[in-house]
C-alpha cells in the first residue's frame, strides 16, 4: 500500500533532516569556492574546445556554458539520496521502527528527501548570484522561466521515483551499495548534464533518450538554456510526464512485493 | 623487519576481508573502472566532436590522461586508507592506533583495503597503454625512465592531495568537501594541457597548487613539446622529484596536524 496520505508528522521528519545540514558549516563554505572553480574550469574546456568559433552545430557557445551552469546549479537539487536512506534503514534492521509508525514507509522516506531539498534549495539560491557574476547564468526571462520551473519540478518527481526504485532493491540484495553508487556516479552522464545529448553520438543519444535519467536532468536544462521553446516545449513535458506514470506504477508494484519480503536483522 | 612482517599481515587480512563478499567485490571493481574512465569518456564525446583542444590530439590527451590515472592507481593501492581518516577522527577510532607500538599513519595505511583500488589501477593501465599507441612518442631511454619516474611523482602528488587537507580532518573533523574538490581537480582536469586556462590560474595550477605536474608537463616533455610550457625544461624533466617532495612535505603536515587530535570520548 502506497501511504501519500498526509501526515502531520511528515514536517517533522523534514525539519530534522533539514537541520542536520546545518551541522559542517566550513563545507557550506566550501561549496562556493568549489563551484566558482567548477565554473571557471568547465567554461575554459569548452571555449577550448571550441576553439574560437561561435556556434557548432547550430549551438551557440553561450547557450552550451548556460546549459552547463544551470545543469551544475540543480544538479546539486536533483542529488536525490533516498535510495541510500532506504538502504540504511533495511540494512540496520531500523525498517522495523519505521514501519510500526502510524504512516508509511516510502512516506517517511519521501518526507526525509523532501526536507533535504528545502535545505538545499536555499543553499542552490544562494549560489546563483555567484554564476550570474561569473558570467556563466543568463538571468531567466519569465517565458522561460515558468516552463523551466514546471519542467524542474516534473524531474524531481521521476529522480525521486527512479531512486526509490533503486532503493527498494535493497529489501532483496540487502548490500546495494556498489550498485546504487555506480549509479549515481553514472546518472550524470546518464542523464545528458555532462555532456548535453546534443553532442552525443546519435546511437548513444538513442540509448539514454530510452532511460528516464534524462527526463530527471537534461530536459529542464534544455528548456532554461532556450534550446526547446515554443511548441517543441509539449515534447519533453510529455516525456516526463510518461515516466512519472511507468515509474510510478513500478514503485507500487515492487513495493507492495518488498513489504513480504522484510528480513529484520539483529532482535 | 618484525614492523613489515605485521604490516604485510594486517594488509592481507583487510583484502580478505573484502573480498568476503563476492558480488560486491566485483561490483566495486567494476565500480573503480567506471568511476575512472568517466573523465575519460567525456573527453572521447568532446574531442569526437571537436578533434583537438588547444592543438593536443585525442591521443596526446588520452596519453595524459594514462599518466594521471597510473599515478591515481599506484597512490590508491598503498594510501587509499587515508580517506577514512574523517571517520577515525570523528568515531575516536584514531585511539587504537596511538595505543599500538607502531607509528599511528602506518597503522591507519593498513587498517582498510578498498578494493575499488584494482579497478582503478585497470583503468590506467588500459588508458595509458592506448596513449602511448596513439600518441607517436619517439622513445628515447631518457624518456623511457622518466615514464616510469612519473608516473611514481604522479602518485607522490596524488598522494600528497589526499593526504594533506586530509589531514585537516584532525581539526575539522569533515574535509570531504576540500577533499572532493581536490579529487574533482585531479581527476577532471589533469590530463588537460592547462593553456587552456588564462595565465593566473595557469600559474596558480602550476606553482601553488601544482596540478600541472600531475600529467600534463611530464607528458609534454615525452611528447617533446616542452617549449609550450610555463616552466623551464630542467624544472619539466625534474617534475618526478616535485611529487616526491610535496608527498614528504604531507607526511610532514600529517604528523604535525596530528597533534591536534582529540579523542570523541564516548
Amino acid at each position: 500500500m502506497i501511504a501519500l496520505r498526509p501526515n502531520p508528522a511528515w514536517f517533522g521528519m523534514a525539519r530534522i533532516a533539514a537541520r542536520s545540514l546545518t551541522i559542517y558549516r566550513f563545507q557550506h563554505l566550501w561549496g562556493f569556492v568549489s563551484l566558482g572553480l567548477q565554473l571557471f574550469l568547465m567554461r575554459a574546456v569548452w571555449e577550448a574546445a571550441y576553439g574560437g568559433r561561435d556556434s557548432i552545430d547550430g549551438v551557440a557557445i553561450r547557450t552550451q556554458i548556460v546549459f552547463l551552469t544551470i545543469a551544475l546549479l540543480q544538479g546539486r537539487l536533483l542529488n536525490i539520496q533516498i535510495a541510500w536512506s532506504i538502504q540504511g534503514q533495511v540494512e540496520s534492521g531500523k525498517v522495523a521502527i519505521d514501519l510500526i509508525r502510524p504512516m508509511g514507509f516510502l512516506g517517511q522516506m519521501t518526507a526525509r528527501e523532501v526536507g533535504r531539498t528545502f535545505r538545499n534549495l536555499t543553499y542552490v539560491l544562494s549560489l546563483i548570484p555567484l554564476a550570474l557574476l561569473l558570467g556563466s547564468l543568463r538571468p531567466p526571462d519569465p517565458f522561460t522561466m515558468l516552463p523551466y520551473g514546471a519542467s524542474l519540478l516534473l524531474a524531481y518527481v521521476v529522480g525521486l521515483l527512479t531512486w526509490t526504485l533503486v532503493g527498494l532493491m535493497s529489501f532483496w540484495l540487502l548490500q546495494i551499495n556498489a550498485i546504487r553508487a555506480m549509479l549515481q556516479m553514472l546518472s550524470t552522464f546518464l542523464a545528458g548534464t555532462l555532456v548535453p545529448l546534443w553532442f552525443m553520438p546519435d546511437a548513444l543519444r538513442t540509448v539514454l533518450t530510452f532511460l528516464p535519467f534524462q527526463a530527471a536532468g537534461f530536459l529542464p536544462a534544455a528548456i532554461y538554456s532556450g534550446q526547446v521553446h515554443g511548441l517543441a516545449l509539449v515534447q519533453p513535458f510529455a516525456v516526463q510526464l510518461a515516466w512519472i506514470v511507468i515509474l510510478g506504477l513500478a514503485v507500487r508494484v515492487v513495493w507492495g512485493r518488498a513489504q513480504r519480503k522484510i528480513v529484520v536483522q539483529g532482535g | 623487519m618484525a614492523t613489515l612482517v605485521t604490516c604485510w599481515a594486517l594488509v592481507r587480512a583487510s583484502v580478505r576481508g573484502s573480498m568476503q563478499y563476492r558480488a560486491n567485490f566485483i561490483a566495486e571493481v567494476l565500480f573503480g573502472v567506471i568511476y575512472n574512465s568517466l573523465g575519460f569518456v567525456f573527453i572521447l564525446l568532446v574531442l569526437g566532436q571537436f578533434t583537438s583542444i588547444d592543438g593536443w590530439t585525442l591521443g596526446e590527451i588520452t596519453l595524459l590522461y594514462g599518466i594521471r590515472l597510473c599515478g591515481h592507481g599506484l597512490w590508491a593501492l598503498c594510501f587509499s586508507s587515508s580517506m577514512m581518516l574523517d571517520y577515525y577522527v570523528q568515531e575516536g577510532e584514531w585511539d587504537r592506533f596511538l595505543v599500538r607500538p607502531m607509528p599511528a599513519f602506518v597503522l591507519m595505511m593498513v587498517s582498510y583495503f578498498r578494493v575499488a583500488v584494482f579497478g582503478d589501477v585497470l583503468a590506467g593501465v588500459v588508458v595509458l597503454a592506448a596513449g602511448i599507441h596513439q600518441a607517436g612518442i619517439v622513445w628515447t631511454p631518457a624518456r623511457v625512465l622518466f615514464l616510469g619516474a612519473t608516473i611514481l611523482g604522479s602518485a607522490g602528488l596524488d598522494a600528497a592531495f589526499a593526504i594533506g587537507p586530509g589531514a585537516l580532518g584532525f581539526r575539522f573533523l569533515n574535509t570531504e568537501g576540500v577533499r572532493g574538490t581536490i579529487d574533482y581537480l585531479t581527476s577532471q582536469f589533469a590530463a588537460y594541457p592547462l593553456t587552456i586556462l588564462g595565465r593566473p590560474v595557469r600559474y596558480l595550477l602550476t606553482f601553488v597548487i601544482p596540478l600541472a605536474f600531475v600529467a600534463w608537463i611530464p607528458g609534454a616533455v615525452l611528447l617533446g613539446k616542452e617549449e609550450a610550457l610555463p616552466v623551464p625544461a630542467w624544472l619539466a624533466w625534474g617534475s618526478p622529484l616535485v611529487g616526491v617532495g610535496l608527498f614528504l612535505a604531507a607526511l610532514w603536515f600529517f604528523r604535525r596536524e596530528s597533534r591536534h587530535y582529540q579523542s570523541a570520548g564516548s
